[in-house]
């Protein structure tokens, strides 16, 4: 049972490193990107085959792979994020050519449907549909732990990466750079009318969202130790843009929330049904029907998700002389003295 | 004000934008010198907006060009031509919605080239810390001008029609632009607001902005502007004080004809 819950929690970090960089590509920069998953198989599949000793195909088994350079596992992962920032980089020069949001969101699907077809039957490249495996537990080889302790320091490592992730990307997020995407999603035209170059800026957070996601599948990877094209498919983006939704687009932390209940609290929960009816097949069922009704009236009645962005606020006091100004002015509507607090969901569906 | 011996701060040339068979801008030629304050006044689908347009990028001409600080800027993209020392504010104001008022101030603040991942990642905290409050000083002090203080902390998107106009002009401000196009800044702007939008004017003229100004009012546009630039079906139809031009046929006829009627 212990080492079950190990398990969630383990799959559950790296997930929540995935959505974290949905997080910056639909969050912060407004993009639906369907390729999505296709960075996370890319960090996935480069860090195994740098990990993995050159491969030796026999007669029974004709896959084999690229490179095999016999790296450790941290330059791996690495130059796998970085591998999965360059590949997004490609596709996203592509993509982000005319600035449409339907453009963008039918050539990254296609981007996807490609590689997968690719890789599944080139047999060279990345073992084809069977993929890779027999990867080494990562870092063992200094450690030596058992399968149990094994286990738990991999989830520490990920809960670590996690960490690092959230803080790297925070700190981009408060940034001139990380304002300038949010901008450009706002208003892009505006944007550009104040000195923002619209596709350079896309790009980069494009770019960036493909980097965290290729680091996040080198984790996966290393955990799995196996790959295989048929673990990457458009449901999988599906359900992290879900978590978004759910979590507060933009809001790292409440992503994280949103990822951990869409993918990890939710299937979780579709296990106790058969308890209840005795019908093995209804869990999944119902728990695929409470979670999109959870979307559905998420959006509905919170738009801005768990946690809403937050924004820059000042807490200096500034002039009193401007107060008993303020009547004549901001007559509008009113507001909290000092405007902090967080606006209702309604305010939302007024700007919508 | 512009003396006539220095080169113009704008100088446009023939000037062309069909939109099929609409002849939107068709040949338009006028300049704008240094520190002057000119409108640009005309019927409406005269095509005004569209020179606007088309000065700040956001349209790319048929023809023609457009001469701004000494450089050809027709055609560029809107970033370069707002790093040029151009800006503009929108008929429709756009602001940021979902930012709070004080972050629309401090994305108006040029960037100039501060904005990359490797600056994020890589300025120590305290760099960024000083440098994040120099800007936030800046913008807290123009918010203040601008009477948007109280504010600061909304979202863009909770502001009045009134409050986002001043918003724009605010931004124009922190931009410091050589030359500022206001499209219709008095649209929809009740007469308390109107006063704090002249005063925005004069303020953003003080401060060495050249400012070319889109109205239909034409008291106000008497009251500010040194010169105007009437534009008719594409084209300007005469340049002159606007009392110079009231005894105009052609303007009387296309425009303060119309405006007297009404």
């Amino acid at each position: 049972m212990i080492q079950y819950t190990v398990t969630v929690c383990t799959v559950g970090a790296i997930t929540a490193i995935l959505v974290l960089g949905v997080n910056v590509s639909w969050g912060w920069v407004g993009q639906i990107d369907l390729a999505y998953y296709a960075y996370v198989a890319i960090g996935a599949y480069a860090a195994m085959v740098l990990e993995l000793p050159k491969a030796h195909p026999a007669p029974t088994t004709p896959n084999s792979y690229i490179l095999g350079l016999h790296w450790p596992f941290i330059p791996s992962v690495l130059a796998a994020t970085a591998v999965g920032g360059a590949a997004a980089l490609v596709v996203g020069a592509i993509a982000l050519r005319r600035l449409r949001g339907d453009y963008i969101a039918i050539i990254t699907a296609c981007t996807a449907l490609m590689l997968t077809a690719v890789t599944s039957v080139d047999n060279h490249l990345v073992g084809g549909y069977i993929g890779i495996y027999g990867l080494a537990e990562p870092l063992n080889s200094t450690f030596h732990l058992g399968p149990t302790g094994y286990s738990y320091f991999y989830l520490g490592l990920c809960i670590f990466c996690l960490l690092l992730a959230y803080l790297v990307l925070e700190r981009i997020y408060k940034s001139p750079f990380g304002r300038s995407l949010r901008a450009v999603r706002e208003n892009d035209t505006a944007a550009a009318a104040f000195g923002r170059n619209l596709f350079w800026l896309r790009l980069r957070g494009y770019a960036l969202g493909g980097a965290v996601g290729a680091f996040g599948g080198a984790l996966f990877a290393n955990y799995l130790l196996a790959w295989n094209p048929a673990s990457w498919n458009l449901t999988e983006v599906t359900l992290l843009i879900a978590g978004v939704v759910v979590g507060g687009q933009a809001n790292s932390r409440g992503v994280i929330i949103g990822s951990v209940l869409i993918e990890s609290a939710l299937p979780q929960i579709s296990q106790l049904f058969p308890l209840l009816t005795s019908n093995s097949t209804i869990g999944p069922s119902i728990a695929s029907i409470l979670g999109a009704s959870g979307i559905i009236l998420m959006l509905r009645f919170r738009p801005g998700g768990i946690l809403r962005e937050r924004r820059a606020v000042d807490r200096t006091g500034g002039p009193a002389s401007l107060v008993p100004e303020v009547p004549a002015v901001s007559f509008a509507r009113p507001r909290t003295a000092t405007g902090v607090g967080v606006g209702t969901s309604r305010e939302v569906e007024r700007d919508a | 004000m512009h003396d006539g011996t220095q080169a113009p701060l704008l100088e446009v040339r023939g000037l062309r934008k069909h939109f099929g068979g609409v002849k939107a801008v068709d040949g338009c030629d006028f300049e704008v010198g240094t520190g002057e304050m000119v409108g640009l006044i005309g019927p409406n689908g005269a095509g005004k907006s569209t020179v606007v347009e088309l000065l700040s990028g956001l349209l790319k001409p048929d023809a023609g060009t457009v001469l701004f600080d000494g450089r050809e800027i027709q055609g560029l993209p809107p970033h370069r031509i707002f790093a040029a020392g151009l800006s503009r504010c929108f008929q429709l104001a756009k602001p940021w919605g979902r930012l709070s008022v004080l972050e629309n101030l401090l994305i108006a603040i040029p960037p100039e080239g501060k904005d990359t991942i490797w600056r994020a990642l890589l300025t120590p905290p305290s760099r960024t810390r000083a440098a994040e409050r120099a800007s936030r000083e800046r913008a807290l002090a123009v918010a203040e001008q601008y009477r948007l203080h109280p504010l600061r902390n909304d979202y863009a998107y909770t502001l009045s029609g009134g409050q986002r106009r001043l918003l724009e002009f605010a931004r124009i401000a922190l931009a410091r632009p050589k030359l500022a196009l206001l499209d219709e800044p008095m649209a929809g702007v009740n007469p308390v607001l109107q006063v704090e939008i002249e005063r925005g004017i004069r303020n953003l003229v003080e401060d060495g902005t050249t400012v070319l100004l889109i109205e239909h009012n034409l008291g106000f546009v008497e009251r500010i502007c040194d010169r105007v630039i009437v534009m008719v079906e594409g084209r300007v139809a005469a340049t002159g004080s606007l009392a110079e031009l009231r005894d105009n046929p052609i303007v009387q006829d296309a425009y303060l004809g119309v405006v007297g009627a009404a």
